[in-house]
């Protein structure tokens, strides 16, 4: 690869997905003008754009859904729909951005900022760019199980074609994996992959800049609003979804937009209704939110309303069922778009809340751990949540959270605390002990990140009031906590940045990492209908028409493969599988059998390639004397089309 | 906070405070820091080896034996 192609292709995924990004802000002002929604003030340009950016991608996703459930996802939709919001943009709002004015009003904020806001706002920013090329590493491993890989088979066929083995995943609305798709489909598997995963980053400048406007709306004071991004920032549950193609990061962003409406000064039924719509958004798109940011979000909207309506019993109760039916009417659009994609592909309109038929039903009442470990985790809340390490948590919450948590017991500190952001905060606390309560064995930070970063306010604001009040010892202590903070921060991303140097300079098309060799022996295969069964979770490395017809191992999958190895590799066969890939590690135990090649039937050909002792592939050759296939990719598509 | 106030010498109860503040927020970062393990750990592991003992004594007490 030469580095001009290199070179060629950042230039490509940078300018796709900022063109994306500002597609995303002029579908945020669409929609905010059609529905007449409040998402944009003008007092502060970046926070009206991270807001409109932010409901934008939500309505462009549930569009990307909608129109591959109709089976019309096209390159001329998802182009057409783009260049239609960039020319209406470019026509009524050019130029979007203004740099000479943008920049006189930073240097204004900068000038009347105290010094320590300033350092602040530098080491935020400092921190989010020097992670931005951590976006365009190959993505962990749930997104190449399923985030990634779903979007790119629906780019693939243009419609919403549940990937092999997660068809019960496929009930969830998919809205945030939805700009995979439209990248893939803009891009291409390799370019628009990766600037699907910078698109991310983005999701989480934007996000981050709302919490600061949170901050400011909760009446923090200039270096305490700095500080809320911060906390965010050096929370782990936040910067590794920022870059391993995960896409919680999108309804998280989503809800923290709806506080930040709510929030909103004089509070109108338009900002009613839009942070209804950011809700409805958000939880749809992570059902974990509804258990946990929905008791946030409603605490919050009740002390709003009582807070400004406090005038006799009569008037707040209609004052609250006012406000309660036009939120919840807008919250209701985005359940509305997912029962219409879920009756277009399943025929199942309640799906995944209630099915009618028979369907696997994505499993919505979860247990991770045995009851006693569940009961220790629950008994050393809120620690687990910063020190935990369990499987499939990913992520803490910043340490400086848990540190300045004691703060706001101190007087002098108590008596500085914004009402607003001490609201907040017990909001936020009455989302995390409502999710205790109803999912105490599900210890996952990023299920319930709009909650816990509900706290993060409060907490700038004590440790900000224990700096000014504290005296030197109270500096000294908050001065080292943050530089300690910042520097590891720092020092673990440029490692990490370090370590895929090779990476990040070659951009390749095919990584060594075994999992992408294992696939590529597939990839490369000029065998017409090559069809792998993917015996491994990943599959996003794929090309798109392997991804198309690939057999996963599902339960009903192995249970029509006999017990012996000979009827295995025949079972195989009779599907028109030309290869196996094998994760040894993950895989073994729902196999009867090792598997084994020299037990293949005399008239089958099967030739082993061990990847590592952890990967391997198998690659299948018919003799002649051969059955006739039973079944083909394409046969099987037909005879699912024709039962629809 | 005014200089003249720092000047005033602090109170008993201001230097437990202040003491116990401290411990409290070495000990949180500390203990984050060696269970998330990150590329600065790794480094100081390799030249202070009972940091990987530390780190299994505290794994053990945050994240015990669990069974799906």
């Amino acid at each position: 690869m030469n580095r001009l192609q290199v070179l060629l292709d950042y230039a490509t995924l940078g300018a796709l997905a900022a063109i994306y990004a500002i597609a995303a802000v002029l579908a945020g002002k669409v929609v905010s003008r059609v529905m007449r929604l409040r998402i944009a003030n003008g007092a502060y340009p970046s926070v009206d754009m991270a807001a409109l950016f932010m409901l934008g991608q939500g309505i462009l996703g549930t569009l990307w859904q909608t129109a591959a459930a109709m089976g019309v996802l096209s390159p001329l939709v998802v182009a057409g729909v783009t260049l239609a919001l960039l020319v209406w943009g470019g026509a009524a709002h050019w130029p979007i951005v203004r740099p000479a004015g943008a920049l006189a009003a930073l240097r204004r904020r900068f000038e009347d900022a105290p010094l320590s806001a300033m350092v602040l706002a530098v080491v935020v920013a400092g921190l989010m760019l020097q992670m931005a090329p951590l976006s365009l590493l190959p993505p962990g491993t749930d997104a190449m199980a399923f985030y990634i890989s779903q979007p790119k088979l629906i780019a693939a066929t243009g419609s919403f074609t549940p990937l092999a083995g997660y068809d019960f995943f496929a009930q969830l609305s998919l809205a945030s994996e939805m700009h995979y798709a439209a990248f893939f489909i803009l891009g291409g598997a390799h370019v628009g992959g990766l600037s699907g995963k910078l698109f991310i980053w983005v999701i989480g400048a934007a996000s981050l800049i709302l919490t600061w406007g949170i901050a400011l709306r909760a009446g923090l004071a200039p270096t305490a609003r700095w500080l809320v991004p911060l906390l965010g920032l050096t929370s782990s549950a936040f910067s590794l979804i920022l870059w391993d193609g995960k896409t919680d990061l999108i309804p998280n962003g989503l809800a923290l937009l709806a506080v930040y409406l709510l929030l909103a000064q004089p509070l109108t039924k338009a900002d009613l209704a839009a942070a209804g719509l950011a809700t409805g958004l958000a939880c749809i798109s992570k059902l974990s939110f509804i258990a946990s940011f929905g008791v946030s979000i409603a605490a919050l909207l009740a002390w709003r309303l009582y807070r400004d309506e406090n005038r006799g019993a009569t008037h707040i109760w209609r004052h609250f069922a006012v406000a309660g039916i036009i939120f919840g009417c807008t919250a209701a659009l985005p359940v509305l778009a997912l029962s219409l994609k879920n009756t277009l592909v399943f025929s199942e309109p309640l799906a995944p809340f209630y099915l009618f038929g028979d369907a696997k039903p994505f499993p919505l009442d979860q247990v991770w751990f045995s009851p006693e470990n569940t009961r220790w985790i629950v008994a050393t809340y809120p620690l687990a949540l910063v020190f935990g390490q369990y499987p499939m948590q990913h992520g803490n919450l910043s340490a400086l959270m848990l540190a300045a948590l004691p703060l706001p017991l101190l007087a002098a500190v108590r008596s500085r605390l914004p009402a607003p952001a001490v609201a907040l905060a017990i909001a936020g606390l009455g989302g995390v002990l409502a999710w205790v309560v109803l999912r105490p064995s599900v210890l996952a930070p990023r299920y319930i990140l709009p909650s816990l970063l509900l706290l993060a306010p409060v907490l700038a604001a004590a440790v900000i009031a224990f700096w000014e009040q504290g005296g030197r010892w109270a500096r000294s202590i908050v001065a080292t906590s943050l530089s300690v903070m910042v520097i590891v921060t720092a020092y673990d991303t440029r490692s990490t940045i370090r370590l895929n140097r090779e990476y990040l300079v070659g951009l390749p098309r095919q990584w060594s990492h075994p999992i992408w060799r294992a696939a590529d022996v597939v990839n490369t295969s000029t065998r017409p209908e090559a069809r792998v069964f993917n015996l491994m979770y990943y599959s996003s490395m794929y090309r798109s028409d392997v991804l198309a017809c690939m057999v996963a191992p599902t339960a009903d999958v192995l249970h029509r493969m006999s017990a012996t190895m000979p009827e295995f590799w025949q079972a195989l066969h009779a599907r028109g599988i030309t290869h196996v890939v094998y994760d040894k590690l993950t895989h073994e135990r729902i196999l009867k059998s090792r598997l084994d090649p020299e037990l293949a039937p005399k008239w089958l050909d099967v030739v082993e390639k061990g990847i590592t002792d952890r990967f391997r592939t198998y690659e299948l050759f018919a003799r002649s004397g051969a059955p006739v296939v039973a079944s083909t990719c394409e046969s099987e598509r037909k005879a699912k089309a024709e039962t629809r | 906070m005014s200089s003249r106030h720092d000047a005033r010498a602090p109170s008993p109860a201001q230097l437990w405070r202040n003491a116990l503040l401290s411990i409290w927020f070495a000990v949180v970062l500390a203990a984050a820091w060696l269970l998330q393990a990150g590329p600065s750990y790794e480094l100081l592991a390799q030249r202070l080896p009972w940091l990987a003992s530390a780190r299994e004594a505290a794994l053990a007490f945050f994240t015990r034996p669990y069974v799906f």
